[in-house]
């Protein structure tokens, strides 16, 4: 069911617009990371799923006010919209009243966690943006030779028999689609 | 293998590591990537650098996001799939899909959901197999070789009772599953020819939860568990005559295939898929990721209960309604169909079908066990519901209500509640529930329905009794809370409604119970909370009347009854309450003795639990509000002898390692009392603890939040004019 988006602020801009599949793919996405959080600060099933919802709707209202202040890093900027919709949301929730849960969730462990979180799941999209793109750019071969050896770990010696390529090229063809995924992702954020 | 590090004098060596780690700045970069062809010295370091395992820091995030999308079918295998599948084996599994030529279609079985299901030929191996046609999708590389990594994880599940998958392949443009072919019907229409016994059921469940449990340990959740997914099929027989159903060997099939066509269907529908009856209710909501194992355990109590009564848990014409009641109600309790079902197996089967996945059976192997247990004769580990278990549910959809509104009082009502049922007869419960339909004035319909529910429940028999005065007291709850009109309900309506109920509810209680003469310990720790709150209400003729029945038991009881906390819980209860009466009309001795009883029980019950800090703060204090009554009176022996008690219990108080500042204060008051005790008895020794006053309030600095406390409490001491 997820759509896949070249970048992840392409997914913004496109919850930003309205558009319902991209707000789907986020808030699913981005559930997993907020029920995470909830149990680590032991906040029942039950109470996490009214908090969730209300952080995810206050990032909704909150993602078009930030766009305009966006200068820079999006992985700070993410973690920034974090920190904000979050107290907002935690301020405004008619629910979160009945429960004596707001000292805990604005606490600066907790938010700073959030902020954490939510970094980590940037890191993660940029990176397979940064991927994808770069899979697009390089030879076959090339990307197959630093696939497999550094995401599988298998020996250069093995992949380059596979490949029919000498175990120099191997490691000369990892190290050069490490650093072009390097470089797109400090783009990509950047952007 | 490991040669010494050759001398390396290339200038550009030092910067080889941060190449490999991606830390350099780019004009450095690009110089080493010119460089490295021509110096064999800093291509070897390069090599050996990062065979040590130096690499950029992003690395073993992608490994880990790699690793996510081949571990597990049911788990959120895509998140990291775009970016990574494609690639060098790509080839190969076409490969294998033009292979698939090697299967043909023989007859058209039936057709589904899931798509057709053929009865197939392999002409390489030369045997009949199963060929299961999904709806034709969306063909891109991507589901390609998700289907791919999904057939390598069915076809790791083997197990006796559970279809197995050989491979997918692409057979007539459409994605296709190969399996093991079974002769023999689906468990949904054998059940229509025979009716089950409850032990052929349990059977049955105890092969299929072993079958889940196995691919529940392999990462696989089958997500449509139903009865039409398992088939029979017998040794011997090829789907002969004599088709006896304790021989029938059950075998699941579809496993994991509900989320290969769930997922390419929802991204073009963003519909759910599946059959509602069977359906978990945290598979109604849509929400894939949230779907979990449990989901199956529900799956196989929705089986077992069809076996059971002859219909899924939750049925209806219209698939939103059964939906709704998926999520929302609970099924009508098996034996209320069949009252000839043990208690044990329905237990088992309501166990699966809670709303939450925490509340049921944590893992298949816990159901299977349950089910052995059950086949054996054995006890088995779930327990029914509880009434306060009810009421937490309850309380769980109506939270506002609750929250706002559950005072000490409502309490009372559920312990009440979870305490009488065995107590009450049917005739009287309907008096109630009828008597509480009356008095729905104020949101007709919802209470009705209440009310409804409470008839229900109690026409069943009378062990549902807690389950139909638990429905009454939601009736007062909801009276007193005019939720339809939009308005706050006030505090005191509140009060007043269940003020109303509590006493009619007491009322009817009361007058069914027995002489006194057969009382037990029950009834008599009933009778005793109604007794204090007669004395809180101000209901003095009541409180004799009761009192007087009470007193007359007593004796017997604790003979009769086991030494045991709740015991002595009564006692407590009971001698407290009369140490209150007893001075309040003045028999200051009598108030005593029973203060004194009062506190020996708390003392008795300190055995069981001997850390047990709010027991050892009220048996202090029982001790010395027993010796103010006893100093009233005159007995200043018993007095100074139960105060010196109090003394002595507190001194154990703050031994502990959980005594607060605030336990030490309140020592400070006892001296005071105890000083009163020994002084209006002009007793010496209420001058032997005054060192032992100051010394210990002046531990309180004037920084303390205690200070003014205690400072309040030295200027009473002092007061206090001793002996000489």
């Amino acid at each position: 069911m997820s759509v896949q988006f070249d970048t992840p602020l392409s997914l913004l801009e496109r919850v930003k617009d309205g558009d319902e599949e991209a707000w789907k793919a986020f808030a699913q996405k981005y559930t997993g990371v907020l029920q995470q959080w909830c149990k680590v600060w032991s906040i029942s099933q039950v109470d996490s799923e009214d908090v969730i919802q209300d952080a995810l709707l206050a990032v909704l209202i909150g993602i078009p006010k930030f766009e305009r202040q966006r200068v820079g890093s999006f992985r700070r900027w993410i973690k920034t919209i974090a920190r904000n919709c979050w107290s907002d949301a935690v301020s405004r929730s008619e629910r979160l009243k009945y429960l004596d849960l707001k000292r805990t969730l604005q606490s600066p462990a907790a938010c700073h966690e959030l902020e954490e979180q939510f970094d980590r799941i940037a890191v993660e999209e940029l990176l397979q943006a940064s991927l994808k793109r770069v899979r697009r750019r390089v030879e076959e071969r090339t990307w197959e030779a630093f696939r497999l050896t550094a995401l599988e770990e298998q020996s250069a010696a093995k992949v380059a028999e596979l490949l029919n390529m000498r175990v120099d090229a191997i490691y000369a063809a990892r190290c050069r689609v490490q650093k072009l995924i390097s470089d797109e992702f400090k783009q990509l954020d950047q952007d | 293998m490991n040669p010494s590090p050759q001398p390396n004098d290339c200038p550009l060596s030092p910067l080889i590591a941060r190449y490999a780690s991606c830390t350099l700045e780019d004009a450095q970069a690009a110089h080493l990537d010119a460089h490295l062809p021509e110096c064999n010295q800093c291509s070897e370091l390069l090599m050996q650098v990062i065979d040590s395992g130096v690499v950029p820091n992003w690395i073993p995030t992608v490994r880990k996001l790699q690793r996510a999308t081949t571990v597990h079918l049911g788990q959120a295998a895509e998140q990291a799939a775009g970016a990574l599948t494609a690639s060098a084996k790509y080839s190969e599994i076409t490969k294998d899909l033009d292979a698939s030529t090697r299967y043909q279609l023989v007859r058209l079985h039936g057709e589904g959901g899931m798509g057709q299901v053929w009865e197939g030929w392999d002409t390489v191996l030369k045997r009949r197999v199963a060929l299961k046609q999904l709806p034709a999708g969306q063909q891109h590389d991507k589901l390609i070789h998700r289907l791919h990594q999904e057939a390598s994880s069915l076809a790791r599940l083997s197990h006796p009772h559970i279809v197995s998958v050989f491979e997918i392949v692409v057979l007539a443009e459409k994605r296709t599953i190969v399996m093991e072919y079974i002769d023999g019907p689906t468990l949904s229409r054998f059940r229509k020819d025979f009716v089950m016994g409850e032990r052929q059921a349990a059977q049955i469940l105890e092969k299929l939860a072993s079958a889940v449990s196995h691919a529940h340990e392999q990462g696989v959740i089958h997500r449509d568990l139903k009865p039409a997914n398992v088939l029979l099929c017998w040794k011997d027989h090829a789907g002969g005559a004599t088709q006896d159903l304790d021989q029938a060997i059950p075998k699941l099939t579809d496993f994991g295939l509900a989320r290969i066509v769930e997922e390419d269907y929802m991204t073009r529908t963003g519909d759910i898929l599946g059959t509602p009856a069977y359906m978990a209710p945290e598979q109604t909501v849509g929400q894939a990721n949230l779907v979990g194992p449990g989901a199956d355990i529900y799956g196989l109590g929705a089986i077992l209960y069809e076996l059971l009564v002859g219909t899924p848990p939750h049925v209806s014409d219209d698939p939103v309604a059964t939906l709704i009641a998926v999520r929302e109600r609970e099924p009508l309790a098996p034996r209320a169909i069949r009252a000839e079902l043990s208690r044990d197996i329905e237990t088992i089967c309501l166990k699966c079908l809670r709303k939450l996945p925490k509340d049921r059976y944590a893992r298949a192997a816990d159901l299977q066990s349950d089910l052995l247990a059950f086949l054996d004769g054995r006890p088995i580990a779930a327990r029914p519901l509880s009434s306060l278990v009810l009421a937490m549910r309850w309380s769980r959809r109506h939270k506002p209500v609750v929250l706002a509104a559950f005072t000490s009082l409502a309490l009372f009502l559920i312990i009440i509640v979870g305490s009488l049922w065995t107590a009450a007869t049917e005739r009287k419960l309907r008096q109630l529930a009828d008597q509480a339909k009356q008095q729905a004035v104020l949101s007709e319909q919802k209470i009705a329905a209440e009310a409804d529910r409470a008839n229900r429940a109690l026409a069943l028999n009378q062990e549902h009794f807690d389950v139909a005065l638990y429905q009454v007291l939601t009736l007062a709850q909801l009276m007193a809370w005019p939720q339809f009109s939009g308005q706050e309900p006030k505090q005191e309506d509140y009060h007043r409604k269940i003020d109303e109920v509590v006493k009619k509810i007491c009322a009817t209680y009361l007058n069914s119970l027995p002489p006194p003469e057969q009382w037990t310990l029950r009834e008599a720790l009933i009778v005793s909370r109604y007794i204090e709150m007669m004395n809180g209400l101000g209901q003095p003729d009541q409180f004799v009347v009761w009192q007087e029945r009470l007193e007359s038991i007593v004796h017997r009881i604790e003979q009769e009854s086991p030494k045991d906390p709740s015991l002595y819980d009564f006692l407590d209860r009971h001698n407290f309450v009369l140490w209150n009466h007893k001075a309040n009309i003045g028999q200051f001795q009598l108030s005593g003795h029973y203060g004194e009883k009062s506190a020996n029980a708390v003392l008795s019950r300190l055995e069981f639990y001997p850390d047990d800090m709010y027991q050892l703060r009220r048996c202090a204090y029982l001790f010395m509000i027993a010796g103010q009554s006893y100093s009233r009176a005159g007995d200043h022996a018993n007095a100074q002898r139960v105060a010196n008690k109090s003394l002595s219990v507190h001194r154990q108080l703050l031994s502990k390692a959980e005594a607060t500042e605030d336990d030490k204060v309140s020592f400070l008051d006892k001296l005071i009392m105890h000083r009163q005790i020994f002084v209006d008895g002009k007793h010496t020794e209420a001058n032997e603890h005054v060192a032992e006053f100051h010394s210990l309030a002046s531990q309180f600095e004037p920084s303390s939040e205690f200070y003014g406390r205690v400072q309040g409490i030295v200027q009473r001491f002092d007061a206090i004019q001793g002996p000489p």
